[in-house]
């Protein structure tokens, strides 16, 4: 067995990086120049009733750079460099002004940030962890009436849009809460006394605000995966290597676990890491559904309000992650297939 | 209206809390006082807890009749309540372009000092907790005088006096003057002033014209021009939110414009620690929830009963009614609902719930003067659309109220005059509407869609029907206004666009149905909407003697001559002009856990139910 170097994988790793950047630059210019166009934000100002002054609606412009022509609004808000008030320039680490009033974008994505990470976090380790049990358990048992029963309720979880899910999940919380003196929350990531509880009462409060939108998130994200993991499992199963091992005698348990399961990972574990930046962007609906303000919810408000800056700083952090959940999947390989190598 | 009883478990819990609670009192040396409202109080002996002592009048039904003591009853102590708030609000300044929404007024409602609203019956109300006499308004100067023990409670419990400061502060926010708070302000290059982030009123509207504001012991004077004229002046000045000591706490110098401007942008930033009101803000945060606990300090008569209000931000409609049964909320008035609300609550037990509305946000068909320049035309088309069909079509058995004046609802309870039905509009009247045609000389009016000629025997071309593309009411609409048309000869071309402003000012419609939200202060909407030289005037209505009608509006002496003058212009822009068709009223929705009392709507101010929030409570046992 070679001995294993650092170095290859540092450089792969920076090469990666470097790649990425025209990526997102490319990206943020692209999305900067829809959002732009999209409409004004200032619009709903210039129909109040009563009418808003003149002036306040010119400072509005001057404040949110709107007096700028579009390309020059991207510089800025890419570089900072230019007439500034010194509130812009991602490269800075400076988000712009909101159209969101008093928001500041980099408090709030990073708390919103923080609300999803909670919310995906736990459905994720649930969901693989079921879609690869499942998955496995339908491979092993192909065509019997476990892998039926678990091949239909795949489907049947995948085939149900996220929002009726969400809602049936929502009403069986509270028809248990009126029937079984359960307590789920189907609104909030806590209560609104949260900041008064201590201990015991904070954690529950937690969970039992985690258990619905949980379940949500981890029915519609296991079903594909487990369909991914079952078809790869099978692929394992009856490859050669497979039947030398088993005619080699070694245990059914040591041939599923050391050599099939480890080698049907692979294929699932770019799935998963993209599901997991996926998931922490994209779990709009169910945020929406069960009033979570993360970063699904922050997405559409920015989208609803025209607020260019607040949705590049979602971009910005969209794609950062769905890179480092690549580069992950990647170094994931080399860890999981002694055949790939960084070199 | 509908309602539905308790259930039997409740009732069980209500008997057995009232029971606990009738077995701690019996206090003795009680006082009584009456409210605005009409409902009497009474106030322990030691000047703590008061209980309001009304007959019950549970639900929401009688609110039609009853606006100011439907859903009343006597409260028990304590008690958590959580309310709704249908959308995120931007800001803590209410002052300020950012912060200003009915959504921060309901979420700060409660913390403020109230001088005076408008009630659920229409009528506008002094706060006679604030105040120590009713204001005046003679020779140009509006004369408020406080009570004495009118105080801000602040945040570490201490108390400051509400002072002249707090008005002048109010006034330098709102001035739109450049002495008084930076406006954003530029340098000569164009650039922007550095540190200058600038007020951003939402309007300067009468407070531009403000020349100085006084005091003189509790009275604090604002002072108008000579010969001010200002029918509204009861409006003025509202509630006072943002207190100057506070201000000069952070280090803002007020009287700069830019210490001013300063501390317009941390009040905008920062939750209100502080409190005027019978609440103070305990949690909050931006966009999401507030919670509020009795402010200690309160001077007002109604004493609050509650533990806590928290109002809960719920922007996704399909959420309430679920967290309504479940409890997470104990209710909400919500800008909008759907017939899919109504059906679900039919079906809720321990929810009382009504419709209403005060005319705030209203519908209607405006036409384009430049492009249906023949007012028989006009006429003709406002006449054959059939307002009775399409609300039944649209909306089912919601029947909102029909709008039959611009300006003023029908259940304004002091200046409505129709000006709609009298000249047969929206009747669907189509023997009529072609014999308006028929006597202009028009021909073909009884040929189907696009078979009408012009009197010079040129066809008349499609009208152009715009509407807000994802607004299916609207669009519903302008699919009926095809077939009511094409009674008399007109074919209807629907422009559905995705942005309703940009479709406003393009050329690109003949009719457009949209909404109007206003509130009972209407001396300003008139000249919003009519006047010739006004950026809202869409359809380009040109008209001199209603410019100087709605002119005038705004420099009348009294409310009466205000309405008088807007109700003459109105008869010229609906029966000369024809140039727009009222629908309806945007109905509000009110529902409410039966296990509370005194909360009921307020069509009448952007605050809705929170507009007696003192008074709200836990149902006592009877």
């Amino acid at each position: 067995m070679p001995a294993f170097s650092i170095a290859p994988v540092l450089v792969y790793v920076l090469r990666r990086l470097v790649t990425t950047i025209p990526v997102l630059i490319a990206a943020t210019f692209f999305t900067f120049i829809l959002v732009d166009m999209a409409g004004d934000p200032l619009l709903e100002l210039r129909f109040a009733t009563p009418p808003v002054p003149d002036a306040t609606i010119k400072a509005r412009e001057e404040f949110l750079y709107l007096d700028r022509p579009t390309l020059e609004r991207y510089w800025l808000w890419l570089t900072g460099i230019g007439d500034t008030r010194g509130d812009i320039g991602i490269l800075q680490g400076k988000w712009g002004p909101s159209t969101q009033g008093a928001m500041d974008i980099g408090q709030e994505i990073s708390e919103r940030f923080m609300i999803t990470l909670r919310l995906v976090g736990a459905a994720t380790v649930f969901s693989l962890s079921l879609a690869v049990i499942t998955g496995v358990i339908s491979a092993v048992k192909q065509y019997s009436v476990v892998d039926n029963v678990l091949t239909f309720f795949g489907f049947l979880a995948l085939a149900m849009p996220v929002f009726w899910l969400a809602a049936l999940i929502k009403e069986a919380g509270i028809w248990a809460n009126q029937n079984l003196g359960t307590n789920f929350a189907t609104i909030g990531a806590t209560s609104p006394l949260y900041y008064r509880m201590e201990g015991w009462d904070k954690f529950m409060d937690v969970v039992l605000h985690l258990v619905l939108p949980t379940l949500t998130l981890m029915l519609t994200g296991y079903a594909a995966i487990s369909r991914y993991q079952r078809a790869s499992m099978l692929e394992v199963l009856n490859s050669d290597y497979i039947r030398l091992a088993r005619a080699k005698g070694l245990p059914n348990r040591v041939v599923m676990r050391r050599h099939a399961l480890r080698t049907a990972l692979i294929p699932v574990v770019t799935l998963a890491a993209l599901t997991v930046s996926g998931a922490l962007t994209g779990a709009v609906i169910t945020e929406t559904v069960f009033r979570w303000r993360g970063l699904g919810t922050f997405l559409t408000q920015a989208i609803a309000e025209y607020d260019a800056f607040a949705v590049m700083a979602f971009l910005v952090l969209a794609g950062v992650l769905v890179v480092l959940a690549n580069l992950v999947a990647d170094l994931l390989y080399g860890v999981l297939d002694p055949r790939i190598r960084y070199d | 209206m509908k309602s539905k009883n308790r259930s039997w478990r409740w009732l069980a819990a209500v008997v057995v809390l009232g029971l606990l609670v009738a077995a701690c009192g019996g206090s003795s040396g009680d006082t009584t006082s009456t409210t605005a409202g009409g409902q009497t109080t009474t106030t322990s002996g030691d000047g703590g807890t008061t209980t309001t002592q009304v007959a019950a009048n549970p639900g929401l039904e009688g609110c039609s009749t009853d606006p100011l003591n439907c859903n009343s009853g006597p409260r028990q102590d304590g008690g958590d309540v959580i309310y709704l708030i249908n959308q995120t609000w931007d800001g803590w300044n209410l002052n300020r372009v950012e912060g200003n929404s009915v959504y921060t007024v309901q979420a700060l409602e409660g913390m403020q000092v109230v001088i005076g609203q408008y009630m659920p019956d229409g009528n506008w109300v002094w706060n006679m907790d604030v105040l120590a006499s009713e204001p005046t308004f003679e020779n140009g100067v509006i004369t408020y005088e406080l009570k004495d023990g009118v105080v801000w409670s602040n945040a570490d419990g201490s108390t400051t006096p509400v002072s002249l400061d707090d008005f002048i502060l109010q006034w330098k926010f709102l001035s739109g003057k450049p002495e008084h708070c930076n406006q954003g302000e530029t340098d000569d290059a164009g650039n922007p002033v550095e540190g200058s982030i600038g007020c951003f009123p939402a309007s300067t509207a009468r407070y531009e014209d403000v020349v100085d504001v006084t005091g003189d012991g509790n009275k604090v004077m604002f002072h108008f021009p000579e010969g001010y004229k200002y029918a509204e002046w009861h409006a003025f000045f509202g509630g006072l939110y943002y207190p100057a000591h506070i201000a000069r706490e952070q280090g803002f110098d007020i009287d700069t414009p830019e210490g001013v401007a300063q501390a317009s942008d941390w009040f905008n930033k920062n939750v209100p620690t502080w409190s005027g009101g019978p609440y103070i803000i305990e949690n909050a945060t931006l966009a999401e929830r507030v919670v509020m606990v009795p402010n200690p300090n309160w001077y007002g008569s109604e004493k609050p009963t509650l533990d806590t209000v928290t109002k809960e931000m719920i922007s996704d409609n399909q959420s309430w009614l679920p967290a309504l049964a479940n409890r997470e909320i104990n209710g909400g008035s919500p800008a909008s609902f759907t017939p899919d609300h109504i059906q679900q609550l039919q079906g809720m037990n321990d929810v009382y719930w009504g419709l209403g509305s005060g005319g705030a946000v209203w519908e209607h068909v405006d036409v384009n003067l430049t492009t249906l320049s023949d007012p028989a035309l006009r006429k003709a088309i406002l006449t054959a659309i059939d307002r009775a069909d399409a609300r039944t079509r649209i909306f089912g058995d919601i029947n909102p109220q029909y709008r039959n004046n611009p300006i003023f609802p029908m259940n304004d309870p002091n200046f409505y005059e129709d000006h709609v039905e009298k000249y047969g509009y929206g009747s669907g009247d189509v023997e009529a509407a072609r014999q308006i045609l028929a006597d202009a000389g028009y021909t073909g009016y009884d040929g189907g869609a696009g078979a009408l000629k012009a009197p010079d025997g040129s066809t008349v071309p499609a009208v152009r029907f715009g509407f807000l593309a994802s607004n299916t009411n609207r669009a519903r609409f302008a699919e009926l206004t095809q077939s009511y048309l094409a009674e008399i000869g007109i074919q209807v071309e629907l422009v559905a666009a995705e942005n309703l402003g940009a479709l406003l000012v393009s050329p690109d419609w003949d009719l457009v149905i949209f909404g109007w939200s206003g509130s009972p202060l209407f001396t300003s909407s008139a000249n919003q909407f009519y006047n010739s030289a006004s950026g809202s005037n869409f359809g380009h209505l040109s008209n001199e003697q209603v410019d100087e009608l709605v002119q005038a509006v705004l420099e009348a002496e009294t409310l009466e001559e205000a309405a008088d003058l807007v109700n003459q212009a109105m008869a010229i822009v609906l029966g000369e002009e024809a140039y727009t068709l009222p629908l309806w009223d945007t109905m509000n929705l009110t529902f409410v856990g039966t296990e509370l009392v005194n909360i009921r709507d307020n069509h009448f101010d952007s605050t809705r139910a929170y507009y007696n929030l003192a008074q709200w409570g836990l149902a006592a046992a009877n």
